[in-house]
């Protein structure tokens, strides 16, 4: 179903308030306004009733002022008496009683007993008959006996003909006096006539009825009906322009006696229609009005620019257009709405055209990355097969295994390395083939767990050396502080049983080059010693002497070059023992100095040592002694005059040794080979001074000293001028 | 005056060493294989002052015979001097730990010096 327009759901609920409104006020009018009319006529009414009712009581009294007249009127007073008929005949006539307007004149004696009785009909002034009449007083002597001369009956009485007006009073003497003979009593029937002429006077319309009355209409019955239960008087509209009231009028007896029916038109209450119509109608016109006049206010001020803006807006849906603007007219909520919509069309369009534009650098971008995403992956490809290669061609095994110890990629050389008879699928699988010699899964596992490559070599497998080297992979961390996860591991076996081999030769080979080298130098050596010095006295000769001497020399130097040979290989191979202990440097250089000061002097130069408080160093010193003989050495070789002066400093983490000749100096080019083996500072090969050492002092010196963590390094030197060198050792 | 042993394999280093002991007035006692050293030893009577044990030698190696002389109640308490060529911390730090009192590279000392030293082992 198509929901109502918001401009039908306004009218709709603007007709429903009208509705509504409309019958709330005519409700209250006929609630209010025409009950207040019906009150106002019921009032009316009672009063009509009440005037009725006087009438009738004034009828009454009108009676008993004609009958005391009777009453206390001395010829009437002796008739009582003496009954004279004639009086009778010339006073009581039909036409008479006509005129006094009373139907029945009835002469009582003082027992109640009827003894003179006209009755006449009024209209007629004729006399009619009066025994029922008569046998009625006689039987209601109470109505007709007077206790006293003052004692009276005046009210209704239901004569056998209809109700009648009845008054009675005792006969008494003109000036009132008694004793009383007999009563007079008046009756005046309340005929149809009688009511319209007592009516007449209270310009009503009266109707009365016997109260018990049997031939009465239902109207009249249901009045007595609703008396009887207790009203006092009955008030029933018979037509919307007529309106009856019933009440009723005691008899003597002081029972209902008669029905007093009241019949008037309703001015009142056909005013209260008449305002009530009048009132309805003005209301409804204004709430028309009212009605029209929302509708139109709000047609023109709401409903059409709402609409307007709805249909702006639909267009602006419709044809997909957000550089359109919608129509807001004045600047209230809705002209607020409408330039809220623009201001939502001009982001809309501003967020639109960025889109556009970022979306334009995403697909460029994207264009960008999936060139480079294709370079990348054929170059990951090539690397990968590198990389594969690489990997299959190398000389050791190689593993790479998950976590878990499951083997992700190997080479060739492992199962070949390690002659393995099927292809392992686990690091457990290898470790296997170790069986008890090498336990490899613990040696990889505690890799993994420290998180650091280990490594052991001279693993003995069958007649082989292998090298092991197990190293955790990580996997790229998030930022550079973090360490990344292991995602798995390498293993890499080397064969080094070659190596094992050749090294071991090598170690034989000094072994037995140091000791079959040495020891028939040292035998001739020593003997020339003895001869020497034990046979001085014989040799007399001071060429053989100096041949001697000379064989003593060359042999001496040669165990100098065999030992420095020695001591390198040992140095290269990481043999020697190197200490690090502290101890005092100065006391190392003081002695060295007191022992070559001998040599310096001989050579005609000086040697002194500027010493100055230094901590104690952290290093070998026994090494560090021959490094000082070795430097300070080659300063008194190579210097003819001056001097050689030792100098300390400290910079509190360093000790820095320098020692400073002013020797032949050493060229730039001769600079850069100084430290290398076989290389003195000699201007070529074969001009080289090897008459006094193999040149490899300083070699060895570098060695050493980087050995302890110090460094010798030629500070300066000048051709002609001299040398400084200086070596550096830890603080302790 | 002392009486020496000495196992040197090298009849030019035995012979020399003979030498300066005589004509430093001791008489030095000398086998040329490792077995023949612990034989003389066994043998010998009184025992030398000091006894000086080459390294490299035939049929049993100086670290053999120092091993055995150790074991000898007879010849434990006696000094024993490694003389030998044979250079290199680890064979130095073996000997020591075999219950030599002295390591020396022949080729550092001249005979005379090598006598002297065995005379201070001697005495101490």
């Amino acid at each position: 179903m198509k929901p109502l327009s918001v401009r039908s759901k306004i009218l709709l609920t603007l007709i429903a308030s009208v509705v509504a409104l409309s019958f709330t006020v005519y409700f209250i009018s006929t609630e209010l306004l025409l009950k207040s009319y019906l009150d106002i006529e019921h009032e009316a009414m009672r009063e009509d009733l009440r005037r009725a009712s006087d009438a009738i009581n004034e009828f009454e009294g009108q009676q008993m002022i004609k009958l005391s007249d009777w009453a206390s009127w001395d010829e009437a007073y002796e008739f009582a008496q003496n009954m004279d008929p004639q009086w009778a005949e010339e006073t009581i006539y039909a036409t008479g009683l006509s005129n006094l307007d009373i139907n029945a004149m009835v002469w009582a004696d003082l027992e109640g007993k009827v003894f003179h009785i006209m009755v006449v009909d009024i209209a007629e002034r004729t006399e009619v008959a009066s025994s029922t009449v008569e046998a009625y007083f006689n039987q209601h002597p109470e109505l007709i006996v007077h206790e006293s001369l003052e004692d009276a009956t005046q009210g209704i009485t239901l004569l056998p003909d209809g109700p009648a007006i009845v008054v009675s009073l005792p006969l008494k003497t003109s000036v009132g006096e008694g004793p009383s003979t007999g009563s007079l009593t008046f009756a005046r029937y309340l005929n149809e006539a009688k009511i319209k002429e007592i009516a007449e006077i209270t310009h009503l319309e009266v109707t009365a009825f016997p109260y018990d009355g049997t031939d009465l209409s239902t109207e009249v019955r249901n009045a007595r009906a609703q008396v009887e239960a207790g009203a006092s008087e009955v008030i029933v509209p018979t037509s919307p322009y007529a309106i009856v009231g019933y009440t009723t009028l005691q008899g003597v007896d002081g029972e209902p006696a008669l029905l007093i029916r009241v019949e008037t038109s309703r001015p009142i209450y056909t005013q209260g229609i008449v305002t009530l119509y009048v009132f309805m109608a003005t209301s409804s016109v204004a709430l028309i009005l009212f009605g029209i006049a929302v509708v139109f206010l709000l047609e023109r001020l709401v409903i059409t620019r709402f609409v307007k803006l709805a249909k702006d807006v639909d267009h602006i849906n419709e044809v997909q257009d957000i550089s359109m603007r919608v129509r807001g007219g004045v600047k209230d909520e809705l002209g607020k709405l409408a330039d809220q919509i623009n201001q939502m069309l001009s982001w809309l369009s501003e967020s639109r055209e960025k889109t556009r534009v970022l979306l334009e650098e995403v697909k460029h971008g994207k264009d960008r990355a999936e060139d480079m995403v294709k370079v990348r992956t054929k170059e990951l490809a090539e690397e990968k097969a590198r990389l594969l290669a690489s990997i299959n061609s190398l000389a050791f095994g190689f593993v790479i295994a998950s976590v878990d110890g499951g083997i992700l990629l190997k080479n060739p050389s492992l199962s070949r390395i390690m002659k393995l008879r099927e292809e392992p699928g686990k690091i457990q699988d290898i470790a296997n083939a170790f069986g008890a010699t090498f336990d490899l899964m613990k040696f990889c596992n505690e890799s993994l767990e420290r998180q650091v490559p280990s490594e052991k070599s001279d693993i003995s497998y069958g007649n082989m050396f292998l090298r092991v080297l197990c190293a955790p992979i990580f996997a790229e961390a998030d930022s550079p502080e973090a360490t990344g996860t292991v995602i798995g591991s390498v293993l890499l076996i080397e064969d080094t049983t070659e190596a094992k081999v050749i090294q071991r030769s090598r170690e034989e080979f000094f072994s037995i080059a140091s000791h079959e080298l040495r020891t028939p130098l040292t035998a001739i050596r020593g003997n020339t010693d003895l001869l020497l010095d034990m046979y001085k006295d014989k040799l007399n000769d001071p060429a053989m002497r100096g041949m001697l001497e000379d064989i003593n020399a060359s042999s001496g130097r040669l165990i100098s070059i065999v030992n420095d040979f020695l001591q390198i290989s040992r140095l290269e191979q990481g043999k020697m023992e190197i200490q690090r202990q502290p101890f005092d440097l100065s006391e190392v250089i003081t002695q060295v100095v007191r022992t070559l000061t001998e040599l310096a002097s001989q050579k005609g130069i000086t040697l002194s040592f500027e010493s100055s408080p230094i901590p104690q160093v952290m290093g070998d010193r026994d090494r560090t002694e021959e490094v000082i003989e070795n430097l300070i050495g080659n300063a008194i070789k190579f210097t003819h005059q001056g001097g050689v002066t030792v100098s300390v400093e400290s910079d509190g983490t360093r000790v820095k040794v320098k020692v400073t000749d002013t020797g032949i100096g050493i060229s730039e080019q001769n600079q850069a080979n100084l430290f290398r083996k076989f290389q003195q500072a000699s201007e070529d090969l074969l001009a080289r001074d090897n008459s006094q050492s193999t040149g490899l002092g300083l070699y060895i010196s570098k060695l050493l000293m980087n050995a302890m963590g110090g460094a010798v390094v030629l500070e300066e030197s000048q051709l002609g001028k001299g040398s400084t060198f200086s070596f550096t050792l830890p603080v302790a | 005056m002392a009486h020496f042993f000495i196992a040197e394999d090298d009849k030019f280093m035995y012979r020399m060493y003979e030498r300066v002991f005589t004509l430093g007035g001791h008489t030095l006692e000398v086998a040329q294989d490792g077995e023949e050293a612990l034989t003389k030893l066994a043998a010998m009577n009184p025992k030398p002052a000091v006894i000086v044990l080459d390294i490299m030698m035939p049929k049993k190696s100086g670290f053999e015979v120092l091993e055995e002389v150790k074991k000898n109640p007879e010849l434990k308490d006696i000094p024993v001097m490694l003389l030998t060529n044979l250079s290199g911390d680890e064979n130095k730090r073996k000997g020591l730990s075999l219950g030599a009192a002295e390591y020396v590279i022949k080729s550092d000392f001249d005979p005379k010096q090598v006598v002297e030293k065995v005379i201070a082992l001697a005495k101490k």
